[in-house]
């Protein structure tokens, strides 16, 4: 336990540039006061919209905390953080933005189908959300990481780069599929199950869902000593991104035909476990063997503590989880979606 | 569920966990270590592993240790019945609480694959 207290005592992935400027705690106000008042019209409307607001900020948090090493989130003040430089400021703001998107398209076009609501979710607030990524940039408190810098074109529209037009619509898509599959357990929704399973389907949506998410976190790790003839996009290998699609596309078919009678929340739980028990030696054995070579900015977060048997750092052994609960409740979403008729 | 059978059924699941970390780590120190490290080191986000993980384990033992099952003892005593029936069941009983009729829950049944057996055996479940 000594050691354990030493290490924490050196935690100088802690020491972020956290001083800020009158405008910045301007700013930090304005997202506090709008998030109030957004809250408490919320609360009037129903108790249930508050779990509603936590459901996208844990998926905002989980988006935050898994890609942090991309982004810098620095100088919002001492009392901001939540780790390192993800910012319970900036998850409050943007939990704020796309819950009175999402609460007012509902509103006004009740009749609209699922997946067209979800369009003009992500393409209302993707427009929102750069205007509000440019402040952030002008605020100076929004800066990128090497890697991110060497990856985009060099393209800018007012300081923010335009690739933020594809990563703001993959962090929505993630953050409001995850918002909708626990607004079904909230809701108690009736889901009728299906003896049918659509394996096609399942895998359409995981190849999906997976290469989204692969072209927006591929900045962060080198995926190395592959065939060259699976490379299909910069470093994001077919033979890697292939595996990672096969093993959530197990976890849910085996769930789904399996554990056919529980609950939302159990099956969800059970996709988690089953694919992070996949994933976990595999990711280490790949970091060991040197096909997974985490960036520069990646291995500056970590902090140093390792897994006990496998030896690989802590936050590489919490990012599973969230990243499969971002991809699976996305997948299980789409799929209740289409499935769905009652 | 109550939240203190849920409260349960987690610390239940957390101590099966530290048991099996202290035997695979080979002491408690280090287990307790593991779990100190995982969750003040990572701010607190440790818990979104351990609380899941720990109130899934606890379900899964009570689960197989059959406790607090008293819930759907009712159907299971009556004839041992599949996971499928079981799902049919505890669909049919959801969407006639949430106020649909029979032939729109037939009729979704039937949609998702299901056979008029699979659906009749569900109904007859549900009577007995």
């Amino acid at each position: 336990m000594e050691t354990i207290f030493t290490q924490i005592g050196q935690f100088h992935v802690c020491n972020i540039p956290k001083s800020t400027t009158l405008p910045i705690v301007i700013f930090d106000f304005f997202i506090i006061i709008s998030a109030l008042i957004i809250l408490s019209i919320l609360y009037k409307r129903g108790k249930n919209n508050i779990l509603k607001y936590l459901y996208i900020a844990v998926g905002i948090f989980i988006f935050e905390f898994f890609t942090s090493p991309m982004w810098n989130n620095w100088h919002l003040g001492s009392c901001a953080y939540v780790y390192q430089d993800v910012s319970w400021i900036l998850t409050i703001g943007w939990a704020t933005l796309i819950i009175v998107a999402i609460i007012i398209i509902d509103e006004w076009f009740k009749k609209w189908r699922e997946w067209k609501k979800f369009l003009l979710y992500l393409g209302s607030l993707t427009i929102v959300v750069f205007f509000f990524e440019v402040l952030l940039v002008h605020l100076g408190v929004r800066s990128y990481a090497p890697e991110v810098l060497t990856t985009i074109s060099g393209i800018y529209l007012w300081k923010a780069p335009i690739e933020a037009f594809y990563y703001i619509p993959v962090f929505l898509a993630l953050v409001i599929g995850f918002y909708k599959y626990w607004n079904f357990v909230l809701e108690n929704k009736v889901i009728a199950p299906s003896k049918k399973i659509n394996y096609w389907k399942k895998l359409g949506l995981s190849f999906l869902m997976v290469f989204l998410f692969e072209l927006v976190v591929e900045p962060m790790v080198v995926n190395a000593k592959l065939p060259q003839w699976s490379y299909i996009y910069r470093d994001i290998s077919i033979i890697m991104a292939g595996l990672w699609v096969l093993i959530i596309w197990i976890s849910v078919t085996a769930v789904d035909k399996f554990f056919i009678h529980w609950s939302l929340k159990g099956k969800f739980i059970m996709y988690l476990a089953i694919s992070c028990i996949m994933t976990y030696p595999l990711e280490a054995f790949f970091i060991k063997q040197g096909y997974r070579v985490y960036g520069e900015s990646a291995v500056a977060n970590f902090s140093g503590f390792i897994t006990p048997i496998t030896n690989i750092p802590v936050e590489i052994a919490f990012a599973f989880p969230l990243y499969m609960a971002l991809i699976i409740a996305s997948i299980k979403y789409w799929e209740i979606v289409f499935k769905n008729k009652l | 569920m109550s939240f203190l059978s849920k409260f349960i059924r987690l610390i239940f699941g957390f101590c099966i966990i530290f048991l099996i970390l202290s035997g695979g780590l080979g002491s408690v120190q280090r287990a307790g270590g593991l779990l100190f490290v995982s969750i003040v080191c990572t701010a607190g986000i440790g818990l979104l592993l351990w609380f899941p993980l720990s109130y899934m384990v606890g379900t899964l033992a009570f689960k197989i240790l059959k406790i607090d099952q008293n819930k759907k003892v009712s159907i299971e005593l009556t004839k041992k019945i599949t996971n499928n029936t079981q799902a049919i069941v505890n669909f049919i009983i959801h969407a006639q609480q949430s106020g649909y009729s029979g032939s729109e829950i037939e009729r979704v049944l039937k949609e998702n694959g299901w056979s008029d057996s699979d659906i009749k055996d569900a109904f007859l479940s549900i009577k007995r």
